[in-house]
């Protein structure tokens, strides 16, 4: 098969994104994921225009194509992704580029989570939240809470907190950590 | 570049995420600073750098609604009515102490009209875009909300109501980033001046506004010199 020549291949442009994620999502279930959104928002005509394709996704960073007058659009699609099957997700980007190369080399950072900043297993926060730790991203906690009524009221099954919190609950409780 | 506002975010105790992991989040995407809203029975009292104190009131008729009012408006820097119900509507926008009316098109009935927007502008109190409701809502129900949307914005810049685009978060995966908001902004024909706009200045006017009230304020046009 012939490759079409520079001057008649569509122009693309390339969109870096990062997720944030309840629990791990795969490149696979993703991509479905953004089909079934863009054919929702955009209908079948919209999707064809846009020329949207998951090149590569790790869990955390991913890089998009699409058409390259149809950034607002294929922001729009990737802001309306708001869970994956049970999961919740929530997708910001980070960047546009005119290459991989470069979209790859300006945004997308590897191996670059900082894990396990503070040593802790059980935390109770504000008064009335406590629950199991399930990881530690830099400042960032989520917790496993003990109690479900939150987690209906926000339709998500982790509580975020960060260092900052418990730092302010160690103050309060005169040196002696509250359930830590 | 503008700096941009999110001046509707659910956090702890009523959702899942602490005041300082929203702030976080937050940053990252690009936001200055963010207002934590939650609803009266939740309300509690916020603080921190880059952290806006504020509420959403949430009544049942226009005398409770009333009452909140004047129960918390000396404790917050900005405040939002929980609107959908057409009655509320109506009491939200013909009073002053109002800073946003959250969500008017939610309810049943037909909550938004010219008659709302006109007072809305006299007493200079926002209108809010959701953009939680494109986010969370698929088929039908999305449909409807784009044009509710449509409408309002139309009705809102023939009057010259403010308007502010919001998050509404009841989580951190809830937030986008500026850029992402103005994208969905788009979707119901904002145009790109008209999001940052909305992101941004008219945010920045209502809290300067409220951060000035709270000392010394007298009314418009008056003040004290000593």
């Amino acid at each position: 098969m012939k490759m079409l020549p520079s001057s008649l291949r569509e122009r693309k442009r390339y969109l870096a994104f990062e997720a944030a994620s309840t629990d791990e999502v795969s490149r696979r279930e993703l991509t479905n994921e953004l089909w079934a959104n863009a054919r929702s928002l955009l209908g079948d005509v919209g999707t064809s225009q846009c020329d949207l394709c998951l090149l590569d996704f790790d869990g955390r960073f991913g890089i998009l194509r699409c058409a390259h007058d149809k950034t607002a659009t294929a922001r729009a699609v990737l802001a309306t992704i708001d869970r994956v099957g049970k999961i919740r997700v929530g997708i910001a980007v980070i960047g546009t580029s005119g290459t991989i190369k470069s979209a790859t080399e300006k945004f997308i950072r590897r191996g670059g989570i900082p894990k396990d900043a503070v040593k802790i297993d059980r935390v109770q926060i504000m008064g009335s939240v406590s629950g199991t730790v399930k990881r530690v991203l830099g400042n960032e906690i989520d917790l496993i809470p003990d109690d479900d009524d939150i987690v209906k009221r926000s339709n998500v099954n982790l509580v975020g907190v960060t260092v900052f919190d418990l730092k302010r609950v160690r103050q309060h409780a005169n040196g002696i950590p509250d359930g830590i | 570049m503008p700096k941009y506002y999110d001046l509707h975010v659910h956090s702890l105790p009523e959702c899942v995420d602490s005041p300082s992991r929203l702030k976080l989040v937050a940053k990252r995407y690009g936001y200055a600073e963010i207002a934590i809203t939650n609803h009266s029975g939740y309300w509690n009292e916020v603080a921190g750098d880059s952290i806006i104190n504020g509420i959403e009131i949430v009544a049942s008729n226009p005398a409770e609604l009333r009452k909140n009012i004047e129960k918390y408006r000396p404790r917050v820097d900005i405040l939002l009515v929980h609107g959908g119900d057409p009655k509320i509507n109506r009491a939200a926008v013909e009073n002053a102490c109002v800073d946003i009316l959250a969500h008017p098109e939610i309810g049943k009935a037909d909550g938004f009209n010219h008659v709302l927007a006109k007072s809305a502008a006299d007493n200079d109190v926002a209108i809010e875009f959701n953009l939680d409701a494109l986010i969370r809502l698929r088929g039908g129900a999305r449909v409807r909300a784009l044009s509710d949307f449509r409408r309002n914005l139309k009705l809102a810049r023939k009057f010259d109501v403010s308007v502010v685009l919001t998050s509404n978060a009841k989580s951190h995966y809830d937030m986008r980033a500026p850029r992402e908001m103005i994208a969905l902004a788009g979707l119901f024909g904002m145009t790109e001046e008209e999001a940052i706009q909305a992101l941004s200045m008219v945010p920045v006017r209502i809290i300067e506004q409220n951060r000035k009230k709270r000392q010394d304020y007298i009314r418009d046009g008056v003040e004290v010199v000593r």
